[in-house]
């Protein structure tokens, strides 16, 4: 993917600044630790019934995407390695693997999304929400945003040239960053307010240790968000803006590592979005037990 | 563990490299900085509006608080037997009162006294058509709990006044009783 980003834009100046190249052995463990979270979550949210609702399927699409990013990361990683980077069948192939990549990207992010938009529906419309979110409706969104993510991340990998496609790119994640800080941080507001009525009540102990949960959980959510995914889209901005200047070569050089924090994305994901759920963490336990009865009381 | 030692070199390497350089990677070094600052400002701005106040805070009347929490010291003790079964039950009936205590506060803004009385027989109205809406789910178990029923269905959270912020929640009913209140999401 790395040869495919900087061979287009075809920088005349050279500069110190070589490619850096992530070791083999750092993208190994954590291909193999997203696998194995996301793997699980896909299997439990199908397996047991009670996890069929609008939310958990989101959560599992959203697991999925993250499954589908570590594997088409994986095989790149082996085609380069093993195979002849020069050959046409091989870009051919590095190219279908690119467009899944970013498929599964944008996937991740409109899940995410998604989401978002699902917790928010869930606080502030609650009476409608069983109304307005069928598990009809969800597959229909989830349809449309695994359509919308396959059709853009063929276009992004074939026609990266372009500049309305990159500048098009950049504001979808633009748009959804700014939409996710504004949904949760409403859901925020309207959670201390809550807190603060209820600890206005005579004889309430300290309310302080919730409040502080609630700050450090948005802030993770949404750190995590931003630090992994800001990186690579201030490449595409990079790219944009200044393709011959030798500091932006050599942001520019750092690819793989915004690569790394998207895999690492896909890490943090499960952790803080599907684990948090007890019906889920249950799930594994029985799913866990099954094999090794001994161990569970 | 070899190949994890070499990938640790090769990691020194790099930042060696970088560092040797560092003029170079300016716009990398400022990217991340203010990154790392955004965050941190993010964080600040969260704890802040915590303590100074939201903007749209309401004031319901107290009186329905302490049924709330009366009810739930009540009916704590019954409802911890089967967790698995209980708790979609639980979060149904919960989701109810929450669901319409949310629905009131949105409405009634300036009206302040809901007396619990009439909260009762709204929220049994609210339950029936919700019980007939859901009827083909076998979600027939709502009719056998009183309102208001809050207990915490997520044994695990168990500080007290954890238990009694989940009480004014709004929660949601979906198809499979999966309730997210703003504080379960939130912690």
């Amino acid at each position: 993917m790395a040869s495919n980003r900087n061979s287009s834009i075809g920088g005349a100046t050279t500069s110190d600044c070589e490619e850096v190249k992530i070791p083999e052995e750092i993208f190994f463990t954590i291909t193999v630790i997203s696998l194995s979270e996301n793997l699980l979550i896909v299997l439990a949210v199908i397996k047991n019934k009670n996890l069929h609702s609008p939310m958990n399927c989101f959560i599992c699409s959203l697991a999925f995407s993250n499954l589908l990013s570590t594997l088409a990361k994986t095989c790149e990683n082996i085609m380069i390695s093993h195979l002849d980077p020069k050959g046409e069948t091989e870009k051919k192939v590095d190219d279908i693997i690119d467009a899944l990549l970013c498929m599964s990207f944008l996937g991740s992010i409109s899940n995410l999304l998604a989401i978002a938009v699902d917790r928010y529906i869930t606080i502030f419309h609650a009476l409608r929400y069983h109304h307005l979110m069928t598990m009809k409706r969800a597959s229909v969104i989830l349809a449309g945003i695994w359509l919308f993510c396959a059709v853009n991340g063929m276009v992004l990998v074939f026609f990266s040239y372009v500049t309305f496609i990159l500048i098009f790119f950049i504001l979808l994640y633009v748009v959804s960053l700014l939409l996710i800080l504004v949904l949760y941080v409403r859901m925020f507001l309207l959670a201390q307010a809550h807190a603060r009525t209820i600890a206005s009540l005579p004889g309430q102990r300290v309310y302080q240790t919730t409040n502080a949960k609630g700050t450090i959980t948005l802030t993770i959510l949404l750190g995590v968000f931003i630090v992994c995914w800001s990186p690579f889209f201030f490449h595409l901005i990079i790219m944009l803006v200044c393709p011959f200047n030798p500091y932006c070569e050599c942001y520019r050089s750092l690819f793989q590592v915004n690569l790394l924090f998207m895999m690492l994305n896909a890490v943090i994901d499960p952790l803080i979005y599907a684990f948090r759920s007890a019906e889920l963490r249950n799930t594994f336990r029985n799913m866990f037990c099954l094999s090794r009865t001994r161990l569970c009381s | 563990m070899r190949w994890v030692s070499g990938g640790c070199l090769k990691c020194l390497n790099i930042l060696c490299q970088v560092a040797k350089s560092e003029e170079n990677y300016s716009i990398v070094i400022g990217f991340w900085v203010g990154l790392a600052v955004f965050v941190i400002f993010m964080f600040f701005v969260l704890t802040l509006l915590t303590k100074t106040g939201a903007p749209h805070q309401e004031n319901p009347e107290p009186a329905t608080k302490r049924h709330c929490l009366h009810s739930f010291a009540v009916n704590f003790s019954h409802h911890r037997e089967s967790e698995k079964e209980s708790s979609q039950h639980l979060e149904e009936a919960r989701s109810l009162f929450h669901c319409y205590i949310n629905e009131v506060d949105q409405i009634d803004r300036t009206k302040r006294a809901i007396k619990p009385l009439n909260m009762d027989h709204a929220s049994l109205h609210i339950q029936e058509s919700l019980v007939i809406s859901k009827l083909n789910e076998g979600m027939d178990c709502l009719t056998k709990f009183n309102i208001p029923n809050f207990v915490n269905s997520e044994p695990s959270s168990m500080l007290g006044d954890d238990d009694l912020l989940i009480c004014e929640q709004p929660i949601i009913m979906d198809s499979d009783a999966k309730l997210k209140s703003p504080h379960e999401i939130l912690s």
